[in-house]
């Protein structure tokens, strides 16, 4: 697919934390640019009622850049880190939209239990047992439980698919795309077009993902059934009953 | 459309440690014709079914971000909370929210939360309680430290909240945040209108009362002589012990929940854990109890410019005399 044209909409790559998606984005496209991550930061990170759409179009103004404009920081899809706040990632689709317009959105997802794990080696510096990572997962739920956080923060912020669902809301089905990052693209998907990169180089870029992963600490069945039981909603299933 | 009338609603939406507590339970719990929806969940004489409902919705209205909170499902449990409460009844009584998480900045979104409340009960009142901010921060510290929630010193942790550096390049000011109240006036003013919307500083309610109970009376179905005594009434005192203090307090609650019912959650058993033998008890462990650090004035200075722009903006939107009061302007 060949890449659209100066004037095309923008992209905004989103990347669950710890899954590898941002080394992904960072090996295609570079660093962003000082301009970029002061508008990603103030857009993700500003809270609602301090927003000034002002001064988040002059940051974009700034911004503007680049054949097709990617937009991709890590505090977009995680803009609150380990016990900071979070901005509503929903919060975050609007103010996007607005100052974007209909924009066409890559979202890179992987196994969430798997990414869980990974963010607890990194914390830990070091690959950690099955029994350590379960520990680790019942006291960060517990934690967030005092902190007036809703329990499964941890796993909302390691599975984005309920965030697809409202930006396909947003800007439609057909301007939002899923790149798995534990499988190699489909060839022809859009996500390369509007990345403005060949399939080919998507498809290194997810490989080299997948390897680096695979060296990281896995998943035990444990946590994954301590996670399940949070009884996560699938992402056609619309708003959470029960508040 | 809105549940319930507009004018017979009031949303008490306090900073955290900013004599919630106190008003919570001296006076909206305390009137005769109001009906309160708040803390304690499991107050006698209130049907469980609806205080289970107003807990959920309260909880929902803080803690879910968008993709995640059901409006149609909050008004649901609104309607559930409201029937059979004692007084919704009576045409005259005024309905009391009052929550201080509402004002958290980080759980769901402060703009969302005020948005929320705007969706479910119209036009209303609003109160927002205020308090200095250093103060409030050290009694923060003080009730963490005590449950040992923190270990860090009190100027560890300004510190770590303050640092700009970090994956977001932003400071780690979850914490504190949501003392930045100028803006969430602001916001609230705008949403609600300006003459919707009253302000009380904590402090007001030592250093004037009469002009304390002239803010309230008007929101509350009574009059001002009748909110000066109930707060005068001081039967919750509500300040933090310490660790030794917080231990001792759960473990005469447990054993009062052993022995006497399932009442251990009712803030007034603070007061009877200040009176008789838990009271000498309460007073012995605070002369061994080791408070954290207090601040040092390096701290002080930092929080003061962290916090100096939102306490202009709402002065300039309350005319509270802020700077009198003791805030950094």
């Amino acid at each position: 697919m060949s890449a659209p044209g100066p004037h095309a909409a923008p992209t905004i790559v989103l990347a669950p934390p710890w899954s590898g998606g941002d080394a992904a984005v960072r090996a295609l496209l570079g660093e962003p640019g000082t301009e970029a991550v002061a508008f990603a930061t103030y857009v993700a990170a500003t809270d609602g009622v301090e927003f000034d759409f002002a001064h988040a179009r002059a940051l974009r103004d700034a911004w503007r850049g680049g054949a097709p404009p990617v937009l991709s920081h890590p505090v977009l899809m995680h803009p609150g880190f380990a016990d900071s706040a979070r901005t509503d990632p929903l919060v975050i689709a609007r103010r996007l939209r607005r100052l974007l317009g209909r924009v066409r959105v890559v979202i890179l997802v992987d196994d969430p239990v798997s990414t869980v794990a990974r963010r607890h080696a990194d914390e830990l510096g070091r690959a950690g047992s099955s029994r350590e990572l379960e520990r680790w997962v019942r006291d960060r739920l517990r934690t967030d439980h005092y902190h007036g956080r809703a329990p499964d923060w941890i796993l909302r912020d390691a599975d984005p698919t309920p965030l697809a669902d409202a930006w396909r809301r947003l800007v439609g089905a057909d301007r939002v795309a899923l790149v798995r990052l534990d499988a190699t693209p489909a060839p022809g998907s859009p996500a390369a077009g509007w990345l403005g990169v060949t399939d080919d180089r998507l498809a290194d870029a997810i490989e080299g993902v997948r390897t680096a992963n695979r060296a990281k600490s896995g998943a035990s069945d444990a946590v994954r059934l301590l996670l399940d039981r949070y009884d996560r909603p699938s992402p056609d299933a619309g708003p959470r009953t029960g508040g | 459309m809105t549940l319930i009338d507009p004018e017979r609603v009031l949303l008490h939406v306090g900073v955290p440690k900013s004599a919630t507590t106190t008003l919570q339970v001296n006076l909206f719990a305390a009137l005769e014709r109001a009906v309160y929806l708040g803390k304690p969940y499991d107050r006698p004489g209130v049907p469980y079914g609806s205080n289970a409902a107003i807990a959920e919705l309260v909880d929902a209205l803080w803690t879910r971000t968008e993709p995640e909170f059901d409006r149609a499902h909050a008004a649901r449990l609104l309607e559930r909370g409201l029937a059979d409460r004692p007084g919704i009844g009576d045409p005259g009584s005024t309905v009391v929210l009052s929550e201080e998480a509402l004002t958290w900045a980080g759980a769901a979104d402060r703009l969302e939360i005020a948005r929320r409340l705007r969706r479910l009960f119209g036009r209303c009142r609003v109160l927002i309680t205020i308090r200095e901010q250093r103060a409030a921060l050290r009694s923060c510290h003080r009730w963490m430290h005590a449950r040992r929630l923190i270990n860090e010193p009190h100027d560890a942790w300004i510190a770590r909240c303050l640092d700009g550096a970090g994956r977001a390049c932003r400071p780690d000011d979850f914490a504190i945040r949501h003392y930045r109240f100028g803006e969430l006036i602001a916001a609230y003013r705008r949403l609600f209108g300006d003459e919707r919307v009253a302000v009380l500083a904590t402090e007001q309610l030592r250093a004037d009362p009469d002009d304390a109970a002239r803010t309230l009376a008007p929101l509350l179905p009574c009059d001002e002589r009748t909110v000066r005594e109930r707060l005068e009434s001081g039967a919750v005192q509500n300040a933090s012990p310490g660790r030794l203090g917080t231990a001792y307090q759960r473990a005469a609650r447990l054993a009062r929940a052993m022995t006497r019912g399932p009442d251990w959650t009712d803030p007034l058993a603070l007061a009877e854990l200040d009176r008789g033998v838990h009271g000498v008890a309460m007073r012995t462990l605070a002369t061994i109890d080791r408070p954290p650090a207090p601040a040092s004035p390096r701290t002080d200075r930092a929080l003061a410019d962290y916090f100096r722009a939102s306490n202009r903006l709402a002065s300039d939107l309350t005319g509270l005399p802020l700077h009198e009061l003791g805030y950094a302007l």
